[in-house]
């Protein structure tokens, strides 16, 4: 699940609820689950290792995840373009 | 907070595993060793018996005490069945399973628990290493002097008296396997913690370590048993291997060191997002002064002061080279172009 997340932003830029939505619909998981702030954690996650960056932020109504935080736009660095064609390839 | 007490229980249990592992040599046919197999084959066999049960027994833990718990069984079965993130994992497995388990094994069985568990601290010297030479990763001074304490503990741990003295008089005992055995699971967990490192980046810990577990038991079970069995010939393996299998003693203290050893190593993983991987590691290796006071409590054995000193100058060189790193970088991982 993880990988398949990571590996959606190889060749596009995404709002994290997009590809973490787009990772519950691959994988028919319900969008109540535990598992979309699992993803939400998981791209953090990968752009303090360094895999992504940020590219924009916006403000969170409360549609999103929840009202009063943050949605961000990620894109994949030419390091994390490397190791995901090194690990993953 | 919370990710404290969780590194805390893990390192307190990891602690606690030395001790059922040090008993699994008491029991079943193990004692008896001799009578089964003569001289060094019949140490490396039960060595190998040892390790490959404990992958057993730890599988089974980790896949219900984790995978199943969290509701990732699904994950699971994808995650084996895609090579391509399985690879790393079995990469890892290789170096850590038959190699660092296999050596520690041998370690606690020829010279001590506590030798055991203090001398695998030497593990993060190879992990550094591995890590800047082949993926790039800077290295800090601080680590750089954290790496010479721990070199300078691991040979104080060695107990640089003795092993001259049983290099110089080997005497009967193969007491240099426990050595060798040592050196194996320190480089070996070194290795292995260096590619879990970067195959967790793209896969989750829950799931990645039932998957290692399981291949591991799959190459004890596919190739190195089988080995064994063909170089020293079949009618001598096949009674002491099913001896060791069928005994319920060996079956009680394996699970007991899976229960510890594998429930330590869930704890761990579930503190590492709190409380960031740099500092849960140079926490989780309080595991050593926590396994000695258990092995003197349980089984009051000796611990010379050589250990002890080595011991307590590695865990200071660990916690130097972990706690500068995450307060420096901001737990953010720099790499060389």
């Amino acid at each position: 699940m993880k990988a398949y997340l990571i590996l959606l932003y190889k060749d596009q830029e995404l709002w994290n609820y997009e590809a973490v939505d787009m990772m519950l619909d691959h994988y028919n998981v319900s969008k109540d689950s535990l598992d979309r702030w699992l993803g939400r954690f998981w791209l953090m996650e990968a752009s303090v290792n360094g895999l992504l960056e940020i590219v924009e932020e916006k403000y969170d109504d409360g549609s999103y995840f929840k009202e009063d935080s943050v949605v961000t736009k990620y894109r994949v660095t030419k390091h994390g373009l490397d190791d995901i064609n090194y690990m993953l390839g | 907070m919370w990710g404290f007490i969780w590194v805390i229980i893990g390192s307190i249990l990891y602690g606690i595993s030395y001790v059922s592992s040090e008993v699994i040599w008491c029991v079943g046919p193990l004692p008896d060793i001799y009578s089964y197999l003569d001289g060094l084959t019949g140490d490396i066999v039960s060595a190998m018996l040892v390790a490959s049960i404990q992958a057993i027994t730890y599988a089974i833990v980790i896949f219900f005490v984790v995978t199943v718990v969290l509701g990732r069984t699904k994950d699971y079965v994808r995650t084996f069945r895609n090579w391509r993130i399985s690879k790393w994992f079995f990469l890892g497995m290789l170096f850590g399973g038959p190699m660092a388990v296999f050596g520690s094994t041998m370690a606690v069985g020829f010279i001590g628990g506590a030798f055991s568990s203090a001398f695998a601290l030497l593990e993060a010297i190879v992990a550094v290493a591995l890590s800047h030479y082949a993926y790039k990763e800077k290295v800090s001074k601080k680590t750089i002097w954290a790496v010479l304490l721990l070199i300078f503990g691991g040979m104080l741990v060695t107990d640089p008296y003795t092993l001259y003295e049983n290099i110089v008089n080997p005497g009967s005992s193969n007491v240099w396997l426990g050595y060798l055995g040592g050196l194996m699971a320190a480089v070996g967990w070194g290795v292995e913690t260096t590619f879990d490192g970067r195959a967790l980046e793209i896969s989750e810990p829950g799931v990645g370590t039932a998957v290692r577990y399981t291949q591991e038991i799959f190459i004890w079970a596919i190739i190195f048993l089988p080995l064994t069995a063909l170089i020293i010939g079949w009618d001598n393996f096949a009674p002491l291997f099913c001896d060791f299998y069928s005994n319920g003693d060996i079956w009680f203290w394996a699970f007991s060191i899976g229960m510890t050893f594998g429930v330590g190593d869930a704890m761990f993983y579930k503190g590492i997002p709190i409380m960031g991987a740099g500092r849960a590691l140079s926490m989780s290796s309080l595991y050593a002064p926590i396994s000695f006071i258990f092995l003197y409590l349980f089984l009051g054995s000796e611990i010379s002061i050589w250990l002890v000193i080595g011991m307590i100058i590695c865990v200071v060189g660990t916690f130097i080279m972990f706690w500068e790193r995450e307060d420096i970088q901001d737990s953010i991982k720099n790499w060389e172009d």
